[in-house]
């Protein structure tokens, strides 16, 4: 299937007060038209940094340091930000933001928010149209239409997080990103708004890159995954084979983490230690402190992408045989 | 939850990091330097004698600025002399008695001092013990004239006809006796402290309709015909000084004649014996001081050093009593909540809508408050603003779990209170007080200002009430007008530092 | 509805701080009243019964009679006829009525207008403060939005460290004394200002009547109005400026405005129509907050230029310890700022939908 979004190389770093933040240092992907594919990661793993620097939106002091994104033909880090304004963003890009939290302006009605962004982008468009197109949405979502005139502060974080949804996809942009779209949602809420993903996702044949620490939250929508650690892609394959069988130990790691509700119980396994600091990453492999199967090989040299066998990119040391070639 | 030392060392360093509230922690330590050290370097007869005893500043300046103007704008100024007792004898000499050949005897007071400014004194001054009496009585002024450095003698009281004509008359009868000139007893003065005052005789209208105009018209006629005796009235102190007597005399502009001058005074009578003792000689500058002198002669530099001891205490005091009744108030009404809350929360509401100032106003000019009184009144009008903020504070700790696991564990009210809220209260207390500082110190000196401060104060605020009700502003009197007002300023401004430095600290919002 | 209860407890809370405030004038002036009037009856009180001794000293008994009466009499005259607490009541009650209804009497000094009315010079004064204080504050909070905007935008930058320093410089300064400078300045040294601003009304006066009148005033009261205004906004804008620049850098952490930039809008729209939009109501907050603290040295700065306002009014009230003045002046202007804080609380809520319910 055709190839709609490639990322070569990207590297975004922050200049901070106290140095420089490598936020995402050399991670490169593509994503297909109607592919799902879920970064997973700590926080401050530079996913949402990613996210970001997808729609040029990269707050200062950080920046695109190299690298390129291939969106249709245009390489998004070469864009001036007219350019990204008009042809890119919620066109082409748009962004589910955690909905429960301050996403939506509180001073202006859903509505009218949503009629904005046609406003500015499709301004032939004719009010009655608009409008009618804005229900249209509100119900593809779920919703009451008459949620179209409430102010944000009106509604629970379930209709919030599905006013968000619905505004990504007023444009019908070929590539929605979602941000930990169910972070601090209550679990019922978190599977009907999943749902809502997953009929959407097939429905339009929507590209989603789906970015949450919750593991779960991609095992249900994802066929392919991305394991973030410090900056850097540590694994990347198809969600089935990565959660079954994990090469990396982060992912290993991540999945033993996970609490089991049936089964014996026993102590809560975690992974020890913090993150490193991004101004001043060890030398190595960036995990290394806090593997348990560090190698020595492991602190002194980083290791590359390998790809596996079925397909997979893994960087650690210990798939070195495993490898097809180096790099990915 | 308790404030430690290492809390405190952490705080300090966190705090290093604001260029600005360092400044103003260094202000302050200035300012409290400037309040400690004034019983050593000023001098407290001068603020002592300020608001009640005018005779005091009798013999300083009026109105003139400080002596460093003279270097920036290059003119130079006459330095103030005020010689007393023993000092006074290296500028006044006294001689006599003199017999003189037409029967009278004479003695004499010559004082000599120099001008070396580019404006004349505004006045040279001269107190003597004098005692006096003569047979027949009656003692007569034969004359009394300024030698200027030119040479030429200026009379202001020259044995002459009314009329102007100058014949060999027998001195009685064309010499002025010391009563008509100076109202004192002219047969007999048993021993008085006498003044005389350069001004005050050349602004005497007799003096200057009997004596010194004859003699001008005399030399300079001409030149003067036209001009009214008003003007001529001010203009001839000004015009001893001047190098151009007749410009100066008609109000034109001139130079000042530096250099020596002797004011000589001559008495006579017959069988005139005279006690004279100089006390006191004094020549008013055109300059005093740091900060020269408002229209009373009061150094300025005095009343603004006292006042940063009186601005720090009603600032600090203010404001502090302010944070702490306003923070309790707000604690206690948030935590006890329900209708305690509500009812403390409407009563703090109302208060807080009231204005301010006009309140002030009524209650001080009505009541006439100390200044005590005042700073009780605008502690009542300013704590509601803190209670809201603590208030909100104190709910948003309330629901949290460690408290409410306080709560279970039996915590009293007073505990919970106390060991969990205040702690957290206080960094904002701290800053909140260092923001009020500046609006308590204006509103003291506002109420100064329009003369409802405390009567027997010398404050900031009071010296502008004076300088506005002399009309400072108006007449250019700069010296008197910036230097308080940027006293109030500097004040406020050590405070806003570091109140600044704190919030930035405490708001992570703001933080760069 | 619930809007129509939120009007509701906001006037109703308005009445109240009116009926405080009411009470606490009234009666601190009665009190005042009563020990003025109680030291007058005791400095009258001897003399008359004096002259009453002297015509009735041959009949004892009837003079105690008439002396009765004359105390009697007098009391009633001063309002002084029960105890001391009674009579501050009585006071206070005369006052509250007089206040109500906006009754204040006369006095014997002259201050604007050439009336002796206290109402008439109130109503005049007030309208001349309104007028330079609305002036200034609405060329401040221009001046300040827009500056305090650029500098959330560029924090850190020379013009926000400069601005930001500027502001807790004048938040030090009394305004009144920045007049008096001003005053120093621009009338005694370049002479381009007049120095008396209650000197409009003579240059009004000798103005021909009619169309040309409005049209030929206008320039006129610019000019003295101008030294006043400029003083306000001097002293104002920075702290202003910087206020505004912390409400908006708050603001522009928040995740909507990001999310704004993601949707495609322009940088204006999103600073303007969101981040502004967003920012407004904590903005009016410090509006009436700052009228507060401004007002109060508003007026002091009036009295210091002599525009003939509230400020001269309490100047020679005060110089001429003119009570009832004081009072009337006092009364005013708390009922002006209660009105007006109620007003910018309405347009709080019409621009804050989250305050609308209840």
């Amino acid at each position: 299937m055709a190839e709609l979004l490639r990322v070569e190389n990207l590297k975004t770093y922050y200049n901070t007060l106290r140095g420089i933040v490598r936020a995402v240092d050399g991670v490169s992907f593509t994503l297909r038209k109607g592919e799902v594919l879920g970064i997973a990661g700590e926080s401050g793993s530079g996913k949402s940094t990613l996210a970001w620097s997808l729609l040029g939106l990269v707050p200062p002091p950080g920046y695109v340091k190299e690298g390129h994104i291939y969106l249709d033909g245009m390489d998004i880090t070469r864009m001036s930000e007219a350019e990204l304004r008009k042809k890119v963003r919620w066109k082409k890009i748009s962004m589910v933001f955690q909905g429960a939290m301050n996403a939506l302006t509180p001073v202006y009605t859903v509505g009218r928010q949503i009629e904005e962004v046609f406003k500015i982008h499709a301004p032939h468009m004719g009010k009655q149209e608009v409008w009618n197109r804005i229900y249209e949405l509100l119900e593809s979502v779920g919703l009451h239409r008459s949620i179209a005139h409430r102010y944000p502060h009106e509604l629970s974080g379930g209709q919030k997080q599905r006013v968000v949804i619905a505004m990504a996809l007023a444009l019908e942009p070929d590539i929605v990103i979602a941000d930990e779209p169910t972070t601090a949602l209550d679990v019922v809420v978190q599977a009907q708004i999943l749902n809502l993903l997953k009929r959407l996702q097939r429905e339009k044949g929507l590209s989603i890159i789906l970015i949450t620490h919750d593991l779960g939250v991609i095992a249900e929508l994802a066929e392919t995954v991305m394991i973030m650690y410090a900056g850097k892609m540590v694994e990347y394959g198809p969600a089935d084979l990565v959660f079954t069988r994990p090469k990396h130990p982060y992912t290993e790691a991540l999945l033993k983490a996970i609490p089991r509700l049936r089964g014996p119980v026993d102590k809560l396994i975690y992974i020890p230690g913090q993150p490193p600091d991004l101004t001043r990453p060890p030398p190595g492999c960036k995990f290394a402190p806090r593997c348990p199967l560090a190698m020595d090989e492991c602190h002194e040299k980083e290791p590359p992408l390998f790809k596996l066998v079925d397909g997979r990119l893994s960087a650690c040391w210990l798939n070195r045989n495993e490898a097809l070639e180096a790099g990915g | 939850m308790s404030v430690t030392l290492k809390s405190i060392v952490d705080f300090w360093r966190e705090y290093r990091r604001y260029p600005i509230g360092l400044v103003g922690l260094g202000l302050l330590l200035l300012l409290i330097i400037a309040a400690l050290t004034f019983p050593i370097f000023g001098d407290y007869q001068v603020v002592k004698n300020w608001l009640t005893n005018q005779e005091y500043f009798q013999d300083y300046p009026r109105a003139v600025p400080p002596c460093w103007v003279g270097l920036l704008t290059g003119q130079s100024q006459t330095q103030t002399i005020i010689a007393k007792d023993a000092e006074v004898a290296s500028f006044v000499a006294v001689e006599g008695p003199v017999q003189g050949e037409d029967g009278y005897v004479r003695y004499r007071i010559t004082a000599t001092f120099t001008v070396t400014g580019a404006t004349e004194p505004s006045d040279v001054a001269l107190e003597a013990y004098m005692s006096y009496q003569a047979d027949p009585p009656g003692v007569l002024i034969e004359e009394i004239k300024v030698v200027r450095p030119d040479g030429k003698e200026f009379y202001l009281v020259k044995p002459v006809l009314p009329g102007g004509l100058n014949v060999n008359l027998p001195l009685e009868t064309v010499a002025p006796t010391i009563g008509t000139v100076f109202g004192y007893p002219n047969t007999k003065l048993p021993g008085a402290d006498v003044p005389f005052s350069l001004v005050g005789l050349a602004q005497n209208p007799v003096v200057i309709t009997r004596f010194i105009l004859p003699t001008l018209t005399q030399e300079y006629g001409a030149e003067l015909a036209g001009a009214s005796l008003s003007q001529l009235l001010t203009n001839v102190y000004r015009a001893i000084f001047s190098d151009d007597i007749a410009a100066a005399l008609k109000g034109e502009d001139y130079n000042v004649l530096q250099g020596d001058y002797q004011v000589i005074i001559t008495f006579a009578g017959k069988n005139l014996d005279m006690e004279i003792e100089p006390k006191k000689f004094v020549v008013k500058g055109s300059c005093y001081g740091l900060l020269g002198t408002d229209d009373k002669g009061r150094p300025l530099d005095q009343g603004i050093y006292y006042g940063v001891r009186w601005a720090l205490i009603i600032g600090l005091l203010t404001s502090v009593i302010t944070v702490v009744v306003g923070t309790l108030y707000g604690i206690a009404a948030g935590y006890i909540g329900g209708i305690v809350d509500e009812v403390l929360l409407r009563f703090a509401q109302v208060v807080y809508s009231l204005p301010v100032l006009p309140l002030l106003i009524l209650l001080a000019a009505l009541f006439k408050p100390n200044i005590w009184m005042i700073i009780i009144l605008i502690v009542a009008f300013s704590w509601p603003g803190i209670s809201f903020v603590t208030r909100s504070m104190a709910l948003q700790i309330k629901s949290e779990p460690y408290v409410e696991a306080a709560i279970a564990a039996g915590a009293g009210t007073l505990r919970i209170l106390i060991l969990y809220i205040l702690p957290q209260v206080l960094p904002y207390m701290f800053a909140s007080m260092a923001l009020s500082v500046p609006g308590a110190v204006i509103a003291e000196a506002s109420l100064s200002f329009l003369g409802l401060g405390d009567p027997d104060l010398v404050t900031w605020g009071k010296i502008l009430y004076d300088a506005q009700d002399a009309g400072a502003a108006l007449n250019g009197y700069w010296w008197w007008v910036i230097p308080p007002g940027l006293a109030i300023a500097l004040v406020g401004m050590t405070f806003v530092f570091i109140g600044n430095a704190l919030d930035t600290i405490l708001n992570p919002k703001l933080k760069r | 509805m619930a809007t129509a209860r939120a009007i509701l407890t906001r006037v109703v809370n308005s009445l109240i701080t009116l009926v405080v405030a009411l009470l606490f004038i009234s009666a601190i002036f009665a009190v005042f009243k009563v020990t003025e009037l109680e030291g007058r009856l005791a400095e009258e009180l001897p003399l008359m019964l004096q002259q009453l001794e002297q015509q009735y000293r041959h009949n004892p008994e009837l003079f105690e009679e008439k002396a009765k009466q004359l105390e009697q009499d007098l009391r009633e005259k001063y309002g002084l006829t029960g105890s001391y607490w009674e009579n501050v009541v009585n006071w206070t009650v005369r006052l509250l009525i007089s206040n109500l209804t906006f009754n204040f009497g006369t006095t014997q000094y002259s201050y604007i207008g050439g009336t002796n009315d206290v109402g008439e010079i109130l109503i005049i004064a007030l309208k001349n403060t309104a007028i330079l204080f609305v002036t200034a504050t609405i060329i401040t909070s221009i001046i300040g939005i827009i500056l305090g905007l650029q500098m959330a935008r560029r924090p850190g930058s020379p013009l926000d460290r400069g601005i930001s320093i500027l502001g807790m410089i004048s938040w030090s300064l009394p305004t009144w004394w920045v007049a008096i400078i001003m005053l120093l300045v621009f009338s005694f040294y370049l002479g381009i200002f007049p120095t008396q601003m209650k000197d409009v009304y003579s240059e009004l006066a000798r103005l021909p009547g009619g169309l040309e009148y409005y049209i030929l005033s206008i320039p006129i009261w610019l000019r003295y109005m101008a030294l006043p205004v400029i003083t306000l906004v001097l002293v104002s804008f920075g702290g202003w400026a910087y206020i505004v620049r912390n409400i908006v850098l708050g603001v522009l952490q928040e995740d909507f405005v990001m999310a704004a930039r993601a949707r495609g809008l322009p940088e204006r729209r999103v600073i303007y129509g969101h981040v502004l939009r967003t920012s407004s109501p904590p903005i009016v907050t410090y509006i009436a907050l700052s009228l507060v603290g401004a007002f109060g040295g508003a007026i002091i700065t009036e009295a210091v230029f002599g525009w003939p306002g509230m400020g001269l009014v309490y100047w020679v009230a005060i110089q001429n310890q003119d009570a009832t003045v004081l009072v009337a002046s006092t009364w005013v202007l708390t009922v002006a700022f209660i009105l007006t804080i109620l007003i910018l609380d309405f347009i709080y809520a019409l621009l804050d939908p989250r305050v609308r319910v209840g």
